[in-house]
């Protein structure tokens, strides 16, 4: 269920910081005040001065108030290479809030994987969680790091850069099978980083995953049905089913 | 100043989605006032649900986009659930529809032939014919002739035709709807294309190939519009890369009476408003009348 009246505004682009080796932060100033969003909703987003990319791109909402949209990205090709190169002020269209949410439940665990920490930053810093689990591929791509710690995060790098060395999955999988009492858990991050949680809750049993899941896009809220994956109990829709599922709807019992 | 007739139907301005990019139009409930649109124009929808195409569905390229969602839709028992919820609104309604079979075809007809809120009915011919082997119902004028004919004999509502533009006589079998009774014919549907991942040399979109739309594809339906006009008197809907003000005047200067908006309305869900707005501007400015414009190409 879609939780919040989408809208269409008018952006601009006031703002842009690196915040790591391809990681950039925007702000974007907005013709009219954001409505109230829900952890793990996100915007689409159509860069209306160019001729390409001809369609806009799914982005988690990092933060938003008043009139201020904040997003965090990471450059993988065309569209994210424009908002990240192009001079600024930069004029954008976009819309949301689209998609459901994170659950909200007592003592959840949250984990993320790279990017995944976009849509669950603001609620880990809200203290929403009772424990955080944060991975990188590399010191390189470390961001946020000191909040992170005064929260009492568990950060690691695939290569041991920086923090614990190994996959963040792992170093979760550790801690969850001691727990004794059923655990919710919050997790975004790639589709292999969500496949390994899969596996883990299936093992461990005492757990329920809800996991943010990302594909390509057009409309954002369930009209081009281009979004479409498949799963064992048939098509679902990212965009408007999603993007937060139980781990097991999409990957089975 | 904007108002148009197509067969029975007056429309408040030329303006409606195309089948499939708009859902049922409630989803766009939040962008705009569906009331201020010349009709809206549902999703496509067959006697029995259908559940679509394998993933990947869509693929961007530089000025189109290819889709092969395979008419997904939850079929019309559950459709008419959503039609009751149309009702609040004061515009056209037309129900776009298809079969895999001319009884499908007659049957979902005579379904929507007794809902009041159905102004009209759209008929999508761009899909297989399984009796006949999957051939393309839209490619043959002879099909075409008899398929209009016997959904007319079903229904009282005006019956509007979509044509496929992956044919080679575009003109004849916008003849043969004509000659059948349609009320107008809507040019036109995707163009059949597909792309390759050149490194895992595996095609990009899970059904092989897919329908091409967007700005790549209107100079080739604004010629197919041109050519129809001449040869057919009923309305022509236009219908193809359809992105501002300028796309939908040529359509309008070619012959078109109404025009549909489909891909554009991803880039800019408020495409449509805004466009009601441009071509009013642009009336006014220019202290011209719709009809002036409508086929007034100098040659």
């Amino acid at each position: 269920m879609i939780e919040s009246r989408k809208s269409l505004f008018e952006g601009i682009i006031i703002g842009r910081k690196k915040l790591s080796d391809n990681i950039y932060h925007v702000e974007i100033e907005l013709n009219k005040e954001f409505s109230s969003y829900k952890y793990g909703n996100f915007v689409m987003l159509h860069l209306k001065e160019e001729s390409r990319p001809l369609l806009p791109r799914p982005f988690s909402i990092f933060k938003a108030k008043e009139r201020v949209l904040e997003l965090i990205f990471k450059v993988v090709g065309l569209a994210t290479n424009l908002l990240a190169t192009r001079p600024l002020p930069y004029s954008v269209k976009l819309w949301g809030p689209l998609g459901n949410s994170f659950p909200d439940k007592k003592d959840m665990f949250c984990i993320a994987g790279g990017l995944g920490l976009v849509p669950l930053y603001e609620s880990i810093i809200k203290g929403r969680y009772k424990k955080v689990f944060v991975g990188f591929k590399n010191k390189d791509e470390v961001y946020f790091l000191r909040s992170l710690l005064d929260k009492g995060a568990l950060i690691s790098t695939d290569d041991g850069s920086y923090g614990e060395k190994g996959f963040i999955t792992e170093f979760f999988y550790q801690c969850i099978i001691n727990e004794k009492d059923k655990v919710t858990v919050v997790a975004c991050g790639p589709r292999g980083f969500l496949k390994r949680l899969w596996e883990i809750e299936r093992e461990v049993k005492n757990i329920e995953i809800y996991g943010s899941f990302e594909t390509h896009m057009a409309c954002g809220f369930g009209v081009c049905l281009g979004c479409a994956i498949e799963t064992p109990k048939g098509m679902v829709k990212v965009c408007s089913d999603g993007p937060v599922f139980k781990l097991k709807d999409i990957f089975g019992e | 100043m904007l108002e148009i007739k197509i067969g029975n139907l007056f429309l408040k301005n030329p303006f409606m989605p195309a089948s499939g990019t708009f859902g049922s139009g409630l989803e766009y409930e939040d962008f705009g006032d569906l009331s201020e649109l010349g009709a809206v124009v549902t999703k496509g929808v067959s006697l029995k649900p259908k559940v679509g195409n394998k993933p990947p569905r869509i693929y961007e390229l530089p000025s189109g986009m290819l889709n092969s969602i395979g008419l997904e839709n939850v079929g019309i028992d559950k459709f008419t659930d959503i039609l009751n919820q149309l009702k609040a609104y004061k515009t056209n309604i037309v129900v776009n529809f298809f079969g895999n079979s001319f009884e499908e075809y007659i049957e979902v007809s005579k379904i929507l032939d007794e809902h009041n809120v159905v102004s009209c009915l759209e008929m999508n011919i761009s899909c297989p014919n399984i009796k006949e082997g999957g051939i393309c119902f839209g490619t043959d004028p002879h099909v075409i002739y008899s398929l209009v004919r016997n959904v007319k004999k079903v229904t009282k509502k005006d019956l509007w035709v979509k044509l496929t533009p992956n044919t080679g006589n575009i003109v004849s079998i916008a003849k043969a709807a004509e000659n059948a009774g349609a009320s107008a014919i809507v040019i036109a549907n995707t163009y059949t294309g597909m792309k390759v991942d050149i490194e895992t040399q595996k095609p990009a979109l899970g059904n092989i190939f897919g329908g091409y739309s967007g700005p790549a594809i209107k100079p080739i339906t604004l010629y197919h519009v041109f050519c129809c006009v001449r040869e057919v008197n009923i309305p022509i809907i236009a219908s193809g890369g359809i992105f501002n003000i300028e796309d939908v005047l040529e359509y309008l200067i070619v012959g078109a009476k109404a025009v549909q908006v489909g891909t554009a309305n991803f880039t800019n869900p408020c495409i449509l408003w805004d466009l009601i707005k441009d071509l009013k501007d642009y009336l006014i400015k220019k202290n011209l009348n719709i009809y002036d414009l409508i086929g007034s190409i100098k040659l």
